[in-house]
């Protein structure tokens, strides 16, 4: 459509007052300290570990199962330290994150109580939703998980942005970097956007400052993370409606969206629920309308691409991601062919696009 | 019904607890438990020094301090960087025990197998 307005973003050269608009800070000195320092370990430990990994496998582990191969990695020392420091820096991250958020609730909740209601944009949260099982887990080892905490939206972005990401997206340029990556319509027209499983809502606001005329929609299974993307985004002056809702039954018409994301949505959902929410997006997308998905690559992608690391310590990661960083449906999504699933229910893929995070493009999806 | 605290509505709902923190990496869960608490005591100490670095800063530059000031104090991005640089060099300092490595030096000196290396860099020495 002629009257689509498409704003390129620049997360490069954000001035002093678009960073200080974005910047996440907790109003306590010694809690974002303590992120200041978690930071600082995880990226001392991630430059250690890149330094230790072999290139090329130091054994045949055809036969080794994950399990098996995490399990003779283990039996170095230096290994089950390094191991030790990960996971224990990991937990004080969400553990003084969490703290804080508790220490201060009344404060936290008196915020959102003062956007639930206001604009610009709408929350619509939903105490009666059935959630899922698969959906009530402690993805990541946060405790409480996306659903079970006040906090989940607010604890998620903090610790993500302060510390787990390591300086990568202080202000959300990752997901401005995702939303630039978005292929439109061949036809021009951008009138509707939805962003599943949106967390909160970092990316939804990137595709809302990158398409300032459509009407964009977040959707997530939490109550607690669409309302903090609300009371983000309406701090930030974006016109965003953010829902309490199923991406697998997202109540919206045949046809309706020219544009769906998601973004590490897939490999945290099982893949009985990964086979509905391809089903549900082939039925909301409209034809020639495009589906942008990120996220780990899976069985079906171009060996280019994706070459799965099959070296003991590839495999042993691969253990330690499932087993302990707590994603009790990764290994599953890996198994999906996901390019075909989204073959057979109707897209034409494309995975040519720039690599934007840990090498890996997005996955373009256009409705047949 | 959604839960509440203190009469605020949260909105949060069931979940399951997982067993990821109860998992033991090291020969003796004790071990584990040490270099947990270590990495807060890391922490807390790190909290305490950029506490300090605010307060001498603003001692410098004012006279009545407001503690909401230092509350919300910002570091300036040539700050941050120096405390970034401050603070990979205490984690360094503490932390490089923890990951040392280990040989088996029972029996004699092995004076033929010892390493020439060249003088020690500045590297070396952080
Ligand atoms: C890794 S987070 C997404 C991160 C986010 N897209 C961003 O850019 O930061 C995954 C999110 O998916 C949500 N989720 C999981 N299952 C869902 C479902 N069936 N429908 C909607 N959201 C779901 C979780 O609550 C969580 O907020």
């Amino acid at each position: 459509m002629a009257g689509t307005v498409d704003i390129k973003l620049d997360p490069k050269s954000l001035t002093a007052a678009d960073k200080a608009r974005r910047r996440v800070s907790f109003p306590r000195l010694d809690v974002n300290s303590h992120m200041h320092f978690a930071e600082g370990v995880k990226m001392w430990a991630t430059r250690r570990m890149a330094g230790a990994q072999p290139s090329s496998p130091i054994c045949e582990t055809e036969a080794l199962t994950i399990e098996q191969a995490w399990a003779a990695t283990m039996r170095d020392p230096a290994h089950a330290a390094q191991t030790r420091l990960n996971w224990s820096i990991h937990d004080f991250m969400w553990d003084r994150v969490c703290r804080a958020f508790g220490r201060d609730a009344d404060h936290f909740l008196a915020a959102m109580e003062a956007t639930d209601n206001d604009g610009p944009g709408s929350l619509e949260l939903n105490p009666a939703l059935a959630i899922p099982d698969y959906a009530r887990h402690e993805i990541h080892r946060q405790p409480g998980g996306y659903v079970g905490d006040p906090f989940g939206g607010w604890v998620y972005h903090y610790a993500l942005t302060l510390a787990h990401y390591q300086g990568r997206t202080p202000h959300g340029e990752l997901q401005m970097e995702l939303a630039n990556a978005v292929p439109k319509p061949a036809d021009g027209a951008v009138n509707r956007i939805l962003d599943i499983g949106c967390a909160s809502g970092v990316l939804t606001n990137a595709m809302k400052e990158r398409f300032p005329k459509a009407e964009t929609w977040g959707v997530d299974v939490s109550g607690p993370c669409v309302r903090y993307a609300h009371h983000r985004a309406a701090k930030l002056g974006l016109d965003i409606h953010f829902a309490q809702r199923l991406a697998e039954d997202t109540k919206f018409p045949n046809g309706h969206f020219d544009i769906v994301t998601d973004y590490l949505l897939f490999h945290e959902v099982s893949a009985e629920a990964a086979r509905k929410i391809v089903a549900e997006m082939a039925r909301i997308i409209r034809p020639g309308g495009v589906w942008c998905h990120n996220d780990a690559q899976t069985t079906g992608w171009p060996s280019e691409i994706h070459r799965p690391d099959t070296s003991i310590q590839g495999k042993a990661m691969a253990w330690n991601l499932y087993r302990h960083n707590y994603e009790p449906w990764y290994e599953a999504y890996k198994a999906l062919d996901f390019p075909a699933l989204l073959r057979d229910a109707g897209f034409d893929v494309d995975m040519s696009g720039p690599p934007i995070f840990r090498g890996r493009p997005s996955v373009n999806a256009v409705k047949r | 019904m959604t839960s509440t605290i203190n009469g605020h509505p949260t909105y949060a709902a069931d979940y399951f607890e997982g067993d990821w923190n109860k998992s033991v990496f090291l020969d003796n869960p004790h071990i584990d438990n040490l270099m947990t608490a270590l990495l807060g005591l890391g922490g807390e100490y790190w909290a305490m020094r950029r506490r300090l670095m605010v307060v001498e800063k603003l001692l410098a530059t004012k006279c009545g301090i407001d503690p909401s000031e230092i509350e919300t104090y910002h570091p300036s991005e040539d700050e941050q960087k120096s405390w970034d640089r401050e603070r990979d060099d205490f984690i360094r300092r503490v932390f490089s025990a923890l990951v040392r490595e280990v040989a088996d030096v029972s029996g004699p000196i092995d004076i033929e197998g010892a390493k020439l290396r060249p003088p020690r860099n500045l590297e070396d020495m952080s």
